[in-house]
C-alpha cells in the first residue's frame, strides 16, 4: 500500500473508532436511564449490536492492514462460515455428500483463488456455470431421485448466495482506480459502512416511527423505515466520498443503492428463514444469531455494487 | 520415573486433543446446549446417541476443560485398538474406558465401568450399543445403563443429544460436510426405587429424544413457524 492509502486507513479506522465510541456511550446512558434492576430488550439488543461491531469492526480493520491476502482469507472465512449455516437448514439426502463436500472444500476455495488470481472472466462464471452444471451430476450419479430438484436448487443456492455474492466484497480489489492509484481497499470499507449504518438507521426509523409494513407476513421491515435507511446511507456515502472515485453525488447515489439492495436482501432473508422455521441460522455471534442474520444485506448488495462501480466508474 | 518418561507423550495427547476440538469446532461451529444441567465439574454419566465415530468428539470438545479431565468415554476396544494412531488417540487422548466387544472374552464390561466412576471419573456413554443406522430416533438401549444407574445411584445420568451427525459424517463417508452441530444436555435422571429395567430403558430413551431438535422436513405452517427476525 503506498502511505496516502495507509494514512487513509487510518484515517477510516479513527471515524470508526469515534462511532463506535459514541455507540458504545448512547447505549450505556439508555442503559442508566432504565429504572435501577430493570432492563429494556431493545436497548440491550442495541448494546449486544455494537458489542458485534466493535468485533466486525476490529476484524475488517486487521485484514484491510494486511492487504489483499487478508480481505480475501477474511471473507473467504465468512463464505465458508455462511455456506455452513446455509447447507444445515438446506435439503440434502446421503446422495448428495460428495457435492456438498465439494462445494465447501473445492468450489469455495477456487473461488476465492480465481477473485485474488483477479480472473474475471472466470470468477463471475465459475459458480453460476460451472458449479451449476457439476454438482447436479455428482449427485445423479449416486442414483437418489427423492426430491432431487429440490436439493440441488438449494445447494446452488446457497453457493450463490454463501460464495458467488460474498465473494463480490473481496472482488472490488480488482477494480482499477480511474487514477491507478490502489485505494480500492478502500471501497471495500466505504461499502460496508454504507450498508451497515443504513441498516442501523432503517431498524431503529422502523421501530420509533414506521407504520406501513412492505411485507407484514414476512418482516417488520416499514416503508418509512427503509426510506429513512437509504437516506442516511446515502448522506454517509456523501461524507465518505472522499475515498470513493464516484464523485459526491455518484457516492451518495452508491450509497444509497448498496443500501436499498442489501435491505431487501435481508427481506428475502427472512422469508428463507420463515419457510425454514428457524429464527436465527446459528449462535456464532453471541446474541445475534448467526452471520447468514448479520450478513445478509451485504450479500445482496455486493455484485450488484460490484458491477455497478465496473460499469459507470470503469 | 515412568511419569518423567511419559511427560512428552502426555504433552502430545493435550496437543493432539486441542487440535481435534478446534477441527470439530472449526468443521460444526459445534455448540452446547445446557438446557437440563450446568456446565459443572459433578460426576455425571452423560448418555448419547449414536449415529457417527464423530458423535463423541463432539460432546468432548463441547466440555470445557474442567470437565473434559474428568470425564471419560466408554469405547469399544476392537476399535481403539486397531491400529498405532487409534491406540494413542482413544486412551491416551480421550482417556477412553476400554470395553472388550468379543463374546469369548470373560471379560465383564460392568465392573470396568464402575471401576472408573469410583474413581471420580465422569463418563460418556452410548446406550445404543451401536451406530443407529436406521430412520428410528435411537436403537433400544442395552441394559448397561439401568445396570450402572442401580449400582452407583448418586450418579446423575445426563441425557444428551447431539444433533446433525448423521449428515456431518454418516457411516462410510471419509469427509465431512461443514454443518452447524449442537450437543444439548438435558436434567439428569435415577433409577427410582423398584423401578423395572425396562421401564427405566423407555424413560431414559424418551428423555433423550425429548432434547432433538424438530424434523425439519416437515412442512413448517405459518402459525407455527418462528418470529420474524428484525
Amino acid at each position: 500500500m503506498t502511505p496516502e492509502t495507509t494514512t487513509d486507513v487510518a484515517i477510516l479506522g479513527l471515524a470508526v473508532t469515534g462511532i463506535l465510541i459514541a455507540f458504545t456511550i448512547i447505549g450505556e446512558a439508555l442503559r442508566l436511564r432504565q429504572p435501577s434492576g430493570q432492563t429494556d430488550p431493545v436497548v440491550e439488543a442495541f448494546n449486544m449490536r455494537v458489542h458485534t461491531w466493535w468485533g466486525l469492526a476490529i476484524l475488517l480493520t486487521l485484514a484491510v492492514l494486511a492487504g489483499r491476502i487478508g480481505i480475501l482469507l477474511l471473507f473467504a472465512f465468512a463464505s465458508f462460515a455462511a455456506l455452513r449455516e446455509f447447507l444445515t437448514f438446506a435439503r440434502k439426502r446421503r446422495a448428495d455428500h460428495l457435492s456438498l463436500a465439494l462445494a465447501c472444500f473445492v468450489i469455495l476455495p477456487l473461488q476465492y483463488l480465481f477473485v485474488g488470481l483477479d480472473w474475471t472472466a472466470l470468477f463471475t462464471v465459475f459458480i453460476p456455470v460451472y458449479a451449476f452444471l457439476l454438482l447436479p451430476i455428482v449427485s445423479a450419479l449416486r442414483g437418489d431421485a427423492t426430491n432431487f430438484m429440490g436439493r440441488v436448487a438449494e445447494t446452488q443456492w446457497g453457493l450463490m448466495i454463501c460464495v458467488f455474492c460474498i465473494s463480490h466484497v473481496p472482488a472490488l480489489l480488482t477494480y482499477d482506480m480511474p487514477d491507478g492509484s490502489d485505494r480500492s481497499i478502500l471501497l471495500i470499507v466505504f461499502f460496508a459502512m454504507v450498508v451497515q449504518l443504513g441498516d442501523v438507521f432503517e431498524y431503529y426509523a422502523g421501530r420509533r416511527f414506521g407504520r406501513r409494513k412492505i411485507a407484514p407476513k414476512i418482516s417488520p421491515k416499514t416503508v418509512e423505515g427503509m426510506i429513512v435507511g437509504v437516506l442516511a446511507a446515502a448522506c454517509i456515502g456523501a461524507i465518505l466520498s472522499w475515498v470513493t472515485p464516484f464523485g459526491l453525488v455518484g457516492a451518495a447515489a452508491m450509497a444509497a443503492l448498496a443500501s436499498l439492495t442489501g435491505m431487501f436482501g435481508s427481506l428475502v432473508f427472512a422469508a428463507i428463514k420463515r419457510d425454514k422455521g428457524v429464527k436465527d441460522w446459528s449462535h456464532l455471534i453471541p446474541g445475534q444469531g448467526g452471520l447468514l442474520d448479520q450478513l445478509d444485506s451485504v450479500i445482496f448488495a455486493a455484485p450488484i455494487f460490484y458491477h455497478v462501480t465496473q460499469l459507470v466508474w470503469s | 520415573m515412568t511419569d518423567l518418561a511419559s511427560l512428552p507423550r502426555r504433552i502430545a495427547a493435550r496437543a493432539v486433543g486441542h487440535a481435534l476440538a478446534f477441527v470439530a469446532r472449526f468443521i460444526t461451529a459445534v455448540r452446547a446446549d445446557w438446557r437440563g444441567i450446568e456446565p459443572v465439574a459433578k460426576q455425571r454419566v452423560y448418555y448419547a446417541n449414536h449415529v457417527s465415530n464423530g458423535d463423541m468428539p463432539m460432546i468432548w470438545t463441547v466440555l470445557p476443560g474442567h470437565m473434559r479431565r474428568q470425564t471419560r468415554p466408554v469405547a469399544a476396544a476392537d476399535y481403539w485398538l486397531k491400529n498405532k494412531l487409534r491406540a494413542f488417540v482413544g486412551p491416551e487422548v480421550f482417556n477412553c474406558v476400554l470395553i472388550d466387544r468379543r463374546p469369548e472374552v470373560d471379560d465383564k464390561p460392568l465392573d470396568k465401568i464402575i471401576e472408573a466412576l469410583d474413581e471420580g471419573s465422569s463418563l460418556i456413554i452410548f446406550p445404543e450399543g451401536n451406530r443407529n443406522m436406521t430412520d428410528d430416533p435411537l436403537l433400544p438401549f442395552k441394559s448397561g445403563l439401568y445396570n450402572m444407574g442401580k449400582a452407583r445411584p448418586h450418579v446423575d445420568l445426563v441425557p444428551t443429544w447431539v444433533a446433525n451427525l448423521n449428515e456431518i459424517m454418516p457411516k462410510g463417508e471419509i469427509i465431512p460436510l461443514p454443518l452447524i452441530c449442537t450437543v444439548t444436555f438435558g436434567a439428569p435422571i435415577h433409577v427410582e426405587e423398584g423401578e423395572s429395567k425396562d421401564a427405566f430403558l423407555k424413560r431414559a430413551a424418551d428423555a433423550l429424544v425429548a432434547l432433538a431438535p424438530e424434523n425439519r422436513d416437515e412442512i413448517v405452517t405459518p402459525e407455527r413457524a418462528a418470529e420474524p427476525a428484525p
